[in-house]
């Protein structure tokens, strides 16, 4: 199956399932039911195939290869993604007047560690090959997002009423966006021009979707504007089956040398 | 007291360059910046040596596994020319004052210098001109199948490989370590080897591309890509005895 076109296919469709479910809205009782349901079993899904794909991208290489682990640890945290999503979706449907922060969130914050963990591996193997100009790119890059999303996204948030708790998770989701993006971009510049290099790009574009999709979630909750059919959660499964695109194009890549 | 050399000794250190191509012929400073040019040589590991010739005189800038060993200058007239080893880059400088000068770069074994209170190497051979008529140096294959590979189209597609899977700057830091095992008798340009690759160098070669990329992209994917660069050219069995690629730990 790993050479077929299929596990190329499987993203697309979680896309357009994900299209299908959050840009109609449905008028009746029954569609906006349907939509409920819908909603976290399509993220469940796009996370469940981002996690199948991203480790068969981690079963081509030998055992004791570096970016093994980096795709290993990738999967984890789709996995985690899925369990976390799992964990908010009962948690909203048994009734909770609050689901954020749950329980669902120690998973959610679990899996962007445990991405960063693994972009962090990835760009630990292409530090030498990135110039130093490269590096400071990335580096002030970083710095500048984390500045306008602080000032444009967390500073209302940070200054409101609201508790401890979901102020640290505001700003952790908020942060994201500039610890991965620029982590996920490293490697994507050591390889550019190359199949690998496009590869990463798609990582990096993934790694984008998932942060923004944290970014938005935080800020719509502070603004008690979220649902779990916002159109905002199509950027989550966009993030998880670009991800898993890249998995499974990098895996045909190893399978092609 | 500084070493100096005669005219016959100067012409016989050129004559003594292996290699039957130069790697770059007939440049001229008018086009082309001395730094750079070095930078570059120094880089890949080059041994060999920068001969210029012009109004200003005539020179010879050697290098030796990329460190600059030593350099002699004969200005216009002169029958012996002093042997610099601190800061020898300055003596080619002086000639490239002179925009018309011939600049040739030729990889080949670099001089033996005379130890501190050592008499000069004796010349026991004098090249007959230029050194654009040195021969190229004989090839001494050990194992059959090791001479059978074919190395100057295998290590330039082995980097093509790597360019389109890892990208040039992986590739790069691929082609130093490559010339680095092939200098001083061949050097890989480009898409190019220039000079003759001995079969022992081309070993030393092919596993410093497969330990690098190996580093970077895995042992698995290291193995792989030059198992099947062996099989497209026909020496798979060969090329699987020597390439065996350390994974990353």
């Amino acid at each position: 199956m790993t050479s077929s076109i299929l596990p190329l296919l499987l993203p697309a469709v979680v896309v357009a399932m994900g299209l299908a479910v959050f840009l109609p809205v449905p008028m009746d009782l029954t569609g906006r039911f349907l939509q409920h349901l819908l909603s976290p079993a399509v993220q469940i899904l796009a996370a469940s195939s981002a996690a199948i794909l991203l480790r068969q991208a981690a079963a081509g290489y030998g055992p004791r290869d570096h970016e093994r682990r980096v795709w290993r640890l990738g999967a984890l945290a789709a996995w985690l993604w899925v369990i976390g999503l799992r964990v908010y979706a009962i948690t909203e449907w048994s009734g909770q007047a609050r689901a954020y922060p749950s329980a669902a969130d120690g998973f959610l914050v679990g899996a962007f560690l445990v991405l960063l963990l693994a972009l962090a591996e990835e760009f630990r193997l292409v530090n030498s090959i990135l110039t130093r100009g490269q590096r400071q790119l990335l580096a002030g890059g970083a710095l500048a997002l984390w500045v306008v999303v602080i000032a444009r996204f967390v500073w209302p948030i940070a200054t409101s009423a609201l508790d401890p708790v979901e102020k640290s998770l505001d700003l952790f989701y908020a942060s994201t966006v500039a610890l991965l993006f620029p982590l996920a971009l490293g490697p994507a510049m050591a390889f550019r021009g190359s199949v690998s290099g496009y590869v990463w790009l798609g990582v990096a574009g993934g790694v984008l979707c998932l942060a923004l999709s944290g970014l938005g979630f935080a800020y719509l909750t502070s603004f008690e504007v979220y649902s779990d059919v916002h159109p905002i959660n199509l950027l989550r499964v966009a993030g998880l089956a670009i991800l898993g695109a890249s998995g499974a194009w990098h895996r045909r890549m190893l399978e092609a040398a | 007291m500084a070493h100096t050399l005669s005219r016959s000794e100067a012409l016989a250190q050129l004559g003594g360059v292996g290699g039957g191509r130069a790697l770059y012929d007939d440049l001229r400073p008018a086009y082309i910046r001395l730094e750079p040019l070095v930078t570059l040589l120094r880089r890949r590991g080059f041994s060999g040596v920068m001969h210029a010739a012009g109004q200003q005189g005539e020179g010879a800038l050697w290098f030796a596994r990329g460190q600059l060993l030593c350099a002699w200058l004969f200005p216009p007239g002169a029958s012996r020319a002093e042997v610099h080893q601190h800061n020898p880059l300055e003596v080619l400088r002086t000639l490239w004052a002179d925009a018309d000068a011939v600049v040739v770069v030729r990889p080949g074994e670099p001089p033996r210098l005379p130890e501190a209170g050592e008499g000069r190497a004796p010349v026991d051979r004098v090249a007959p001109s230029a050194i654009s008529q040195i021969p190229p140096a004989p090839q001494t294959p050990a194992d059959p199948a090791l001479a059978a590979i074919p190395w100057e189209r295998l290590l330039p597609e082995a980097l093509a490989r790597v360019r389109r899977h890892r990208g040039r700057p992986l590739a790069q830091q691929l082609e130093d370590a490559i010339n680095e095992a092939l200098t001083p008798t061949a050097i890989l340009a480009g898409t190019e080897v220039r000079g003759a690759v001995e079969p022992g160098k081309g070993v030393v070669a092919l596993r410093a591309l497969a330990a690098g990329l190996g580093r970077v992209a895995g042992g698995a994917f290291a193995d792989r890509l030059i198992w099947t660069l062996g099989r497209d050219f026909g020496c798979e069995e060969a090329v699987k005895t020597i390439v065996r690629v350390e994974p990353a730990a």
